[in-house]
């Protein structure tokens, strides 16, 4: 009895966190509102501070569980059922925190109509945003047939197919909405849709481990022991994955210093910087070590840590993907600025990103209380 | 259709920002954006040491990044080859930003013209207040407001959406040349139509040498750089419409 008064006080205080800081969020979207998007920090330099690399972040992870959840939902590999129903419903939340963070850094969310009603088919930024949300669309279907129990069906099937599509379109699109800027080389051009779509399975695959195991510790007894397997497969597909963005991410950086221009300036100083050495050495190289140790690989607390580093390391390498396109003024904005710019981010900014985490950790929470994420029930 | 293009002729431009505050000025401007400013470099070394100037503007490029980007068509091309924006379907993305590489186009990041809103007087009962003296002469947020920008263009654009120079087309429809142009003392700006080879455009750029900015990313601007201290001359003109 006084265990269960234990696990409802931490609930308690878990759920408080969470709102307090999605109230955080409100108030910093209030000052968005009433202020303008000065109060970010951002400039005519730096024009895309923090929330468009949350937005990024968030929505490459959304894709990563979208692929994840393609495996059993598409590819019929069964294994992975037992984890398709939470991978869905996280790939619908991830989606959310995104566009949350995206809308906080649009000037004039009110002439978003134009959007529908005025499209411009040549912008890879309206196609992304057309895809992104077809994709969502796909996966809010497909995880209602899932939660009525229709999971394999032929309509089923080829809303998850069209999710997938959907998935690698647009993140190839969000790719190219940083690659076709040609007045801006260290977005590396035809490159970042490869490195988009290498990195968002990564950041997938370690939410849905992360999520999955803290769920399993924190409310179950532990990980099922039919479970057990489906987790070390994860793991080695996840030793596999970080494996390859590790060498993307080296084939990055010696482009970026093989490249003499001065466009290339701001890569120069990220390269042995300690946002650098965090992306490197936490968010690839120690999980793909930790990975590919049968012994730290069979354990829950190493998948853990691989699966947090890879998601901490992720976010650095985004935040520094958005940011090093932009320290270097273009044009008229470098009279008077030989080198580069410096931007520390607000408190504005690191509140959009808290906040938007806010929503996918509440979402969760209230998706396996509700929603019973964990089953494989197919009673259609 | 004619296609506006400029030449700007650095040997007689001395860098007086006489353009910058006209443009202010004519466009309602508020603090922190000019749409017509200078790249100021610095050559040689004390004692031997000059400034040089390269004004710029929107290039009004023939393959706008801008405007192949935007994506609620927010940005557009207008009449006669100008690269125009309509701050109603502008999103505030500023994707257009990114995209262009000269660095031209701005963003409101905060309300407009908001010194001018104050109530409190620089000497309490010796002088009117910022919104007394913008009320006292009808002035729309600003003393000095120019309606006639707004046949065009919102006349103040507001917080939230980018905006950029148009070549003043409100001044076109009435045969009047950019004010940057109007107002250069140097006459070092010279307007006309690129498709017109009769135009005084044409005939400058037919005799000198000239470039543009980063011609190599295939953005094809409309602006036009001649000379550098050389001792060529032509007739002292301001081109025509």
């Amino acid at each position: 009895m006084a265990e269960k008064k234990d696990v409802s006080r931490k609930y308690l205080i878990w759920q408080s966190v969470l709102g307090i800081t999605l109230l955080a969020g409100l108030f910093t979207a209030y000052k968005l509102i009433t202020e303008g998007l000065g109060v970010l920090g951002g400039n005519d330099i730096v024009i895309w501070p923090l929330p468009i690399a949350t937005y990024i972040f968030f929505a490459l992870t959304s894709t990563g569980l979208t692929f994840v959840a393609s495996m059993p939902l598409v590819f019929g590999m069964k294994q992975f059922e037992l984890i398709a129903k939470r991978t869905v419903f996280l790939g619908i939340a991830t989606l959310l925190a995104a566009f949350a963070a995206l809308s906080m850094d649009l000037g004039s969310i009110t002439n978003l109509v134009y959007f529908l009603i005025s499209p411009n088919f040549s912008s890879p930024m309206w196609w992304m945003g057309a895809i992104y949300t077809l994709e969502l669309v796909m996966l809010v279907v497909k995880f209602w047939r899932m939660y009525v129990g229709d999971w394999h069906s032929k309509t089923s099937k080829i809303i998850g197919g069209v999710a997938f599509i959907s998935a690698i379109a647009a993140t190839s699109t969000l790719g190219m909405v940083f690659g076709n800027i040609t007045a801006r080389p260290t977005y590396f051009g035809m490159f970042a849709p490869v490195y988009f779509l290498a990195t968002a399975f990564l950041s997938g695959l370690a939410l849905i481990i992360l999520f999955s195991l803290a769920y399993n510790h924190l409310v179950k007894a532990g990980v099922p022991d039919e479970e057990v397997l489906l987790y070390n497969n994860l793991g080695k597909l996840m030793a596999l994955s970080s494996g390859i963005v590790l060498v993307l991410f080296l084939i990055r950086t010696i482009a970026g210093l093989a490249n003499n221009g001065s466009e290339f300036l701001a890569f120069d100083h990220f390269v042995g910087s300690s946002t650098y050495n965090i992306v490197l050495w936490l968010g690839l190289f120690l999980p793909l070590l930790l990975m590919i140790l049968p012994k730290v690989r069979a354990t829950i607390t190493g998948k853990a840590i691989a699966s947090a580093l890879i998601l901490f390391g992720l976010f650095f390498e985004r935040m520094s993907y958005v940011l090093i396109g932009q320290l270097k003024p273009l044009g008229v904005r470098s009279s008077g600025i030989p080198g580069l710019i410096t931007h520390s981010n607000s408190i504005w900014e690191w509140l959009v990103v808290a906040s938007s985490l806010a929503f996918l950790l509440l979402a969760f929470t209230l998706g396996e209380k509700y929603l019973k994420l964990g089953t494989t029930d197919k009673s259609v | 259709m004619k296609k506006y293009g400029m030449v700007i002729d650095l040997q007689r431009c001395t860098g007086c920002g006489g353009c910058i505050v006209a443009c202010k000025n004519e466009n309602n401007l508020p603090e922190g954006i000019a749409w017509s400013y200078k790249i100021t470099e610095t050559k040689g070394t004390f004692p031997n040491v000059r400034f040089s100037y390269i004004p710029t503007l929107c290039n009004h490029c023939e393959n706008a990044p801008c405007v192949s980007g935007c994506p609620t068509q927010a940005m557009y091309y207008g009449e006669n080859g100008i690269v125009m924006h309509d701050t109603r379907k502008c999103i505030g993305c500023r994707y257009c930003m990114a995209r262009c590489p000269y660095g031209v186009i701005s963003f409101n990041w905060e309300d407009p013209h908001q010194s001018w809103k104050e109530d409190t007087a620089l000497i309490p009962e010796g002088t009117a207040s910022p919104v007394e003296m913008a009320q006292h002469v009808g002035g729309k947020v600003i003393p000095y407001y120019n309606p006639e920008q707004e046949t065009k263009y919102a006349g103040v654009r507001p917080r939230g959406v980018v905006e950029k120079c148009n070549f003043c087309a409100h001044r076109l429809d009435n045969n009047q040349l950019p004010y940057c142009v109007d107002s250069c003392p140097a006459n070092a700006r010279i307007f006309g139509d690129l498709d017109d080879i009769d135009s005084e455009v044409n005939e400058i750029l037919g005799k000198f040498k000239s470039t543009r900015l980063k011609e190599d990313l295939g953005t094809e601007p409309k602006i036009f750089y001649i000379r550098e201290f050389n001792r060529s001359t032509y007739k002292k003109t301001k081109g025509g419409v």
